[in-house]
């Protein structure tokens, strides 16, 4: 059985649609990575996976049990990594911890375990004493990460947990989502950076104006685009007939120009790369360089709703 | 009860940690009470203030009526009035306009006369320029009225002027001072300005201790930690008796130093009706930070609720005397619709050892006001720390 089941939820704010009629099943020991631009209905669609929001219509179970009617059971079961750093000031990392571990009901020996294992686990021993004033953004991170997973949860649920942070950072927090899936954590990981999605996840759903556009593994989203690679080509002397003429060909899909950069969309770029140096060359443009981008996500994306997902 | 206690840990151990807590819920109101309670001292000074007899001018042209008109020379009228005599209502009229004389009184012809018949009988008044005088004197002589009237009120139903007169001597021997200076509890005694304002500004940084128990709420919300808390199996009611309890803890213990702290270095008796102190400690308590919980539900935002909290506790310590104790009467009478205002005369009451019947009555209102407010805190508590 799935560990999340969403069947018809919809969420509403005034007449706004934040989430419509989305099912989804989220199995246990996946890293299911919810991909979709700001706005889409990513933080909405969790918040209410762990009770923060209740849905207007639709039924939300996590380990069989529905959140609606049983909450403090299931949020039992989830750790939430919020997109915002929440912490407190006044309060010390090893402080923080003990706080949330007691709220969900940790005691004693094995409370000061999980605490130990947790600051371990994020890399903040050393620092345990300390108050987040005197963290670096990606320590705060962590910190957020640890007060989720100190109870040890069935679910833990990260709502774009890299904004703001360094790449050393970034790399730290993808290797502990990696590390406590292997431990046994079912994780739902939500991001507008599709890198990091495509990086870490065994399963995508890609969500647009509250609904889900797209759900597969990486390999079954990306045979949908896997024709689309674009060449870019930066250019010296580019010039209006250049663009149209490379338009006409039957190869090519779409054209996008940014003063001399040249974004060439089309399928099998390889076998159609001399055309394209061709009628470049036929129009008198010099090519400074040029590279091939196979198709990700974004691509997808793109396909899909028209739009960049950091739009 | 283990999550409240957890939260009602939490909530004290931040408020600790905050250097601000300290300097504004401790150590402000001891320098506050020191500042105000030597600073406006002035104010309370009974015995340095002295009320010099009024000069007033006297026409009597009724010689029955002399020896009733000689009543206001009399040496029990000396501490109020200094009396001068004038032949005619023209040079009395002019030394009141030269201000020789700060008050005037005629006696008309056959005054004594009606009187004793019954029929109407008044004295001619001329007030002067100053009108502190002028209430003064106004008062002297209305006293004196009264004992007439009673005269007269006596001739009516009576029937005879013996009997008139037998009454009148009756009203003599009960008529005691006729202007009586009392201090406001009715008990005789006086309170010191270091005294008013320990009551005052007690009564100010409990306001603050209790609403910061809303401050609190409206941060977390603001700041996410109340989304990380509900994410935890912790219900709305929890984390509402957490903050209460955490911020009421935090009001007792400050209303204990500030007592203590002031009987030990000011010298300011707080009485000896120990319960009735710990009660009224109690009520604005829970009126406050039940107050704290109506704002945090109607202002969502720090800002917002900053604004509002400022002004309600600054507005009610002023409105309620804890700046100046003079404020005019219209002021005064807004005054008494706030919480300022009963927790702060319940706290004086205790001091000036008032009567039983005074502090429960005060004592009353502020239990019923507290109670109304918890009661309007309950119902919005959810609403106040909803995170949604």
């Amino acid at each position: 059985m799935s560990l999340v089941r969403l069947r018809q939820v919809v969420k509403r704010y005034g007449t706004k649609v934040s989430v419509d009629h989305l099912t989804l099943n989220i199995e246990h020991g996946e890293i299911f990575g919810l991909l979709g631009p700001n706005g889409a209905g990513k933080s909405t669609t969790i918040n209410m996976i762990c009770g923060l929001l209740n849905s207007d219509q639709g039924e939300i179970e996590v380990d069989g049990e529905s959140v609606r009617r049983h909450p403090l059971s299931v949020k039992s079961k989830i750790g939430i990594v919020p997109q915002e750093i929440a912490l407190y000031d006044q309060l010390t990392a090893v402080e923080h911890l003990r706080f949330f571990g007691k709220l969900y009901g940790l005691r004693g020996r094995q409370l000061q375990e999980r605490i130990d294992e947790a600051l371990a686990f994020v890399g903040l021993t050393d620092r345990r004493n300390e108050r987040p004033g005197a963290f670096s953004g990606g320590m705060k991170r962590r910190l957020n990460i640890a007060c989720a997973i100190v109870h040890q949860p069935k679910l833990i649920i990260m709502d774009e947990p890299t904004v703001g942070i360094d790449p050393q950072s970034r790399n730290h927090i993808l290797e502990s989502v990696r590390e406590l899936n292997r431990r046994g954590a079912t994780i739902i990981y939500t991001s507008h950076y599709m890198e990091e999605v495509e990086a870490i996840s065994t399963r995508v759903g890609i969500i647009d104006h509250g609904r889900l556009i797209a759900l597969g593994t990486i390999r079954e989203l990306l045979t949908q685009v896997e024709e689309q690679e674009k060449l870019v080509i930066e250019t010296e002397g580019l010039t209006d007939d250049a663009v149209e003429e490379i338009k006409r060909h039957a190869s090519v899909q779409r054209v996008e120009r940014s003063e001399g950069v040249l974004g060439v969309y089309l399928r099998h770029a390889q076998s159609y790369l001399q055309d394209m140096l061709y009628i470049l060359a036929k129009h008198e443009v010099r090519i400074a360089s040029l590279r091939n981008e196979t198709p990700n996500l974004e691509t997808l994306f793109l396909t899909l709703t028209g739009r960049n997902l950091r739009d | 009860m283990r999550t409240i206690g957890t939260l009602i840990h939490h909530e004290l151990r931040r408020m600790i940690r905050a250097k601000e807590t300290f300097w504004l819920l401790i150590f402000m109101p001891l320098l506050l009470i020191f500042i105000l309670g030597n600073a406006l001292s002035g104010f309370f000074d009974f015995e340095d203030r002295r009320i010099d007899p009024v000069a007033v001018g006297l026409v009597v042209l009724d010689e029955a009526s002399a020896e009733t008109a000689g009543a206001l020379g009399s040496e029990e009228m000396a501490k109020w009035l200094s009396v001068r005599g004038y032949p005619d209502k023209e040079r009395m009229q002019d030394a009141l306009e030269n201000g020789e004389i700060g008050y005037g009184v005629v006696v008309p012809e056959h005054f004594a006369e009606k009187v004793a018949s019954g029929s109407e009988a008044v004295w001619e008044l001329y007030p002067g320029r100053n009108a502190d005088n002028n209430r003064m004197a106004e008062s002297v002589i209305g006293a004196l009225l009264d004992r007439i009237n009673f005269v007269q009120s006596a001739a009516i139903a009576l029937g005879s002027p013996q009997a008139a007169e037998a009454a009148a001597a009756g009203a003599t021997a009960v008529a005691g001072d006729y202007v009586k200076v009392m201090s406001p509890d009715m008990s005789g005694r006086d309170y010191s300005a270091l005294q008013y304002y320990a009551a005052h500004m007690l009564v100010m940084f409990l306001l603050y201790a209790g609403m910061a128990a809303g401050l609190s709420i409206v941060e977390e919300k603001e700041s996410r930690t109340m989304d990380r808390i509900y994410a935890a199996p912790v219900k709305p009611s929890h984390v509402l008796a957490g903050k209460i309890a955490g911020h009421g803890l935090v009001g007792i213990g400050q209303t204990l130093i500030i007592i203590v702290f002031t009987l030990a270095f000011y010298g300011v008796e707080w009485g000896s009706r120990y319960v009735q102190l710990l009660a009224a400690c109690l009520f604005t308590v829970a009126a406050s930070v039940s107050l704290a919980v109506i704002i945090a539900a109607l202002a969502p935002k720090v800002r917002t609720y900053q604004m509002i909290f400022m002004a309600l506790t600054m507005g009610m310590t002023f409105l309620s005397g804890g700046f100046t104790p003079e404020l005019g009467s219209f002021l005064e009478r807004m005054g008494e619709f706030t919480l300022s205002y009963w927790a702060s005369q319940n706290f004086i009451h205790l001091m000036l050892g008032s009567a039983d019947a005074i502090v429960r009555e005060h004592l009353t209102v502020l239990g019923c006001a507290s109670a109304g407010l918890f009661l309007i805190a309950a119902l919005l508590g959810r609403k106040a720390v909803s995170h949604e």
